[in-house]
């Protein structure tokens, strides 16, 4: 005990500090010999790979990039990512982790590339026209069934490597003028009172908005309608599907307004596959 | 006064602090987001499952209405389980929660009591979908399920337990799930500790001297907002290294864009990209004290993956250098601290150590230790206490980790022989124990405090009210912190030997009738 000790311990007019515990672990059995030094694991392999590997050119690599994702080959398509991509997932499990969160391919087709503006030729945008299988979710958002897409591709030195996720989607929508038939198909069982039948037209386990209104159908039977289907930005108070969502949603989502003998509302529905279903309803003014 | 005089004679106190409260400059302004505790268990009331639990919003004042508490509607909710050591997640749970208000034309959070969870007059409610990843797959294991409401008082919520039991779902699997207010059930004398590092039952051995006291618990009263997931061993263990150990820790991620809006009538701001880590916390204390003020943001941000680049803090940490400063003449083990690495990093030989490891901050659970006690019965010294089934193998509910970090830190185990001796090995916050009783079954934290009674209102004279008859006695049902009212005049004159102090550290300011010699 220090000096600083000795003179507290005497002004506080305590005991000496003279007694000694056991130690505090008795039951366990402690590993006994010399504890390991802890150290950082080696350094994550810097993606190389054999040179007769290796794509020849921006669309090359896209294109075997995508091939890797449409065959699950996980390994293989993290091998070419650019540096930005492997910062984000620095780990091949990372990585493989990180799938649920990206649109995975199931088949696609390159279009056009060109040099990107500021690039200086070593960065290659490419267009791409792919198919996936669709989803919706709160977290990954909308996967469409189509979508086109910008990818950008990159010289590392002598290799081409791709960036893990394309610049900019657009989903390629079903026609606006279904919108309507989905909703009026899904208010059919939803006017018997038939929630697991009108579930089926729903795009998820969950329907966003005030429960309340998809009561209506059910409590007030009579001639409930639709009418044509409007941009989300026409919906007042569209906070669940932006809160769920993000703005985004504005570009894939449509109101379909509905009347009847009870409470008017709109049925906001989301691309599902080559249809429209149900993924909400808010409050019409 | 025997044991305070004991306590006095020790003259060796080490820095605390709060699980992950407010630990880093950024999520001090996101409370929403500020992940407080982790807790992984084998469930001792289900012993063939863990249980996951995570807390956020720290220091929740339990009558801050009308708006009360809330999970974040533009938040990622999640925790990760590592079952091969490599410090990736392998299985991960989340959660996205919406709300819907009833009636937007009144200010009241329910419109009457709230009887069950459909009760119309529960305005303000919140529901939640629960996903899972495994292999790079997301599957939803229930939606629409709900939260029940903050516990306000007996007019609004009469009969909380109720309530709360109404939203213990039952999914597939075997899975068991809960999200909703608690009672805060970590529990530390955090006013003393950020106080420059004090522990009240050691005052006197400070280097700027306050009597003794007792450790007040400074997280008691208040309540947090948890999610709770009981789930069979196997749906973590399944795919792994076959070891049964499992590296846990929690994550919370924000859109990387939020915009305010400019439209008068349209304020709702619009969060829009990809999530982003903002919070992240497996062992207590880690960001809290170890990492520094520049790279507690980096910690929040960063994957378990990339944990070497804290890997110096850990060897060496700035508590350890601060403690001959503060409290002369008391000794700890010298860096590298490869004791600590190895409780907070990669798990204990032959307890919690996968067999193959990548060094980085994750509560390690062996799921294949049985559980020793009933819920909130174990041994709170964990490990330290000979209960192998307690911290730091998993953290459950009632386990002491801020008297068990103390010990660590100041070497009082094994792996550091020489210091695993008194007062190293008694240090302690003088806090014990959490203010209300843990349940015995899921989700174990106790019921919230009620804002209409609980402790912080209790606080004695500040509240008194001094005219007007007195108030009819209210009904008590805890008895709120304990204080000693001593004041720093009653401090006898003493004699404070000067630290050798680093560059730029400023001696604190000592009480009348000290002095530094």
């Amino acid at each position: 005990m220090g000096v600083g000790g000795a003179v507290l311990v005497q002004r506080a007019g305590g005991p000496a500090a003279t007694a000694h515990h056991p130690p505090s672990v008795t039951r366990f059995d402690f590993f006994a010999g010399q504890l390991p030094a802890v150290s950082p694991p080696p350094p994550a392999d810097p993606g190389g790979g054999a040179a007769a590997d290796e794509p020849a050119g921006a669309e090359e690599a896209l294109a075997a990039y995508l091939t890797f994702l449409v065959d699950g080959a996980l390994d293989d398509a993290y091998r070419l990512l650019d540096a930005p991509s492997r910062r984000r997932y620095p780990t091949p499990g990372s990585w493989a982790h990180a799938q649920a969160d990206l649109a995975k391919p199931v088949s696609f087709t390159l279009g056009s590339s060109r040099p990107a503006f500021g690039g200086g030729g070593d960065v290659v945008e490419v267009d791409v026209e792919a198919t996936h299988e669709p989803s919706l979710d709160a977290t990954r958002g909308l996967v469409p069934a189509r979508s086109r897409s910008l990818w950008q591709v990159r010289r590392e030195g002598d290799r081409w490597r791709v960036a893990v996720a394309p610049e900019g989607t657009v989903p390629i929508l079903p026609p606006d003028a279904d919108a309507a038939a989905a909703v009026r198909a899904w208010l059919g069982p939803l006017q018997a009172c038939d929630r697991a039948g009108s579930a089926q037209y729903e795009a998820g386990a969950y329907l966003y908005g005030p429960a309340v209104l998809v009561e209506g159908p059910c409590s007030r039977p009579g001639d409930w309608r639709v009418g044509a289907p409007v941009g989300l930005d026409r919906v007042a108070d569209p906070r669940d599907f932006l809160a769920a969502f993000g703005p985004a949603v504005n570009t894939w989502a449509r109101a379909v307004p509905v009347e009847g003998p009870g409470r008017p509302f709109l049925a906001v529905v989301a691309p599902g596959g080559d249809t429209w279903k149900v993924m909400g309803v808010a409050v019409r003014t | 006064m025997a044991l305070l005089g004991a306590a006095m004679a020790l003259a060796a106190v080490m820095p605390t602090g709060a699980s992950s409260h407010r630990e880093a400059p950024l999520i001090t302004e996101d409370p929403v987001a500020d992940n407080t505790d982790v807790y992984a268990f084998v469930s001792p009331d289900r012993a063939d499952t863990v249980t996951l639990i995570a807390n956020w919003i720290p220091f929740q004042e339990p009558a801050g209405g009308p708006n009360f508490y809330n999970f974040g509607e533009d938040v990622l909710y999640q925790v990760h389980v590592d079952n091969d050591g490599d410090a990736d997640p392998d299985v991960t749970y989340e959660w996205r929660f919406d709300t819907q208000i009833q009636n937007p034309d009144t200010f009241l959070y329910n419109t009457g009591p709230i009887t069950s969870l459909d009760d119309p007059d529960f305005n303000f409610r919140q529901y939640y979908t629960l996903s899972v990843i495994r292999d790079g797959v997301r599957s939803v294991l229930g939606s629409g399920l709900p939260v029940p409401p903050n516990n306000i008082g007996p007019r609004s919520t009469p009969n909380y337990s109720s309530l709360a039991d109404e939203a213990i779902v039952d999914l597939d699997g075997g899975v068991k799930s809960f999200a909703g207010q608690r009672d805060e059930g970590f529990y530390v004398d955090i006013g003393s500790a950020f106080d420059l590092l004090g522990l009240r039952p050691f005052n006197p051995a400070h280097v700027a001297p306050l009597p003794a006291q007792p450790g007040v618990d400074g997280t008691g009263g208040f309540n947090v907002h948890s999610v709770a997931l009981q789930v069979p061993k196997e749906h973590l263990t399944g795919g792994g290294d076959g070891s049964g150990i499992i590296g846990v820790y929690s994550q919370t991620k924000r859109r990387q864009t939020r915009v305010l809006s400019i439209v008068p009538g349209d304020p709702a701001p619009l969060s829009s990209g990809t999530f982003v880590n903002v919070s992240r916390l497996a062992n207590p204390l880690v960001n809290e004290v170890v990492i520094p003020l520049g790279k507690k943001d980096v910690y929040n941000a960063s994957e378990p993956s990339g944990d070497a680049q804290f890997l110096p803090f850990v060897l060496d940490p700035e508590p350890a250098r601060l403690i001959p400063v503060l409290y002369p003449g008391v000794g700890v083990p010298a860096a590298p601290r490869h004791d600590l690495a190895t409780i907070f990093l990669t798990g204990i030989p032959g307890l919690n150590k996968p067999p193959s490891v990548n060094p980085s901050d994750m509560i390690r659970l062996n799921t294949t230790i049985d559980p020793t006690a009933d819920a909130g019965e174990g041994n709170k010294l964990g490990v330290l206490g000979g209960d192998n089934a307690g911290y730091p193998n998993g953290r459950r509910v009632e386990d002491d980790v801020t008297d068990i970090e103390l010990r660590a830190l100041a070497g009082a185990t094994p792996f550091t022989p020489d210091f695993n001796r008194s007062p190293n090995n008694v240090l302690g916050d003088g806090v014990n124990d959490n203010d209300r009783a843990f349940l015995k079954r899921f989700p174990y934290l106790a019921a919230p405090w009620p804002g209409y009674d609980h402790p912080h209102h209790k606080v004695g004279a500040l509240n008194a009210q001094p005219a007007g008859p007195p108030p009819p006695p209210m009904p008590s049902t805890t008895a709120g912190p304990t204080t000693t009212t001593t004041t720093v005049a009653q401090i006898p004159g003493c004699q404070i030997r000067r630290p050798n102090v680093p560059p730029g550290f400023r001696l604190p300011d000592l009480p009348p009738g000290c002095v530094y010699v």
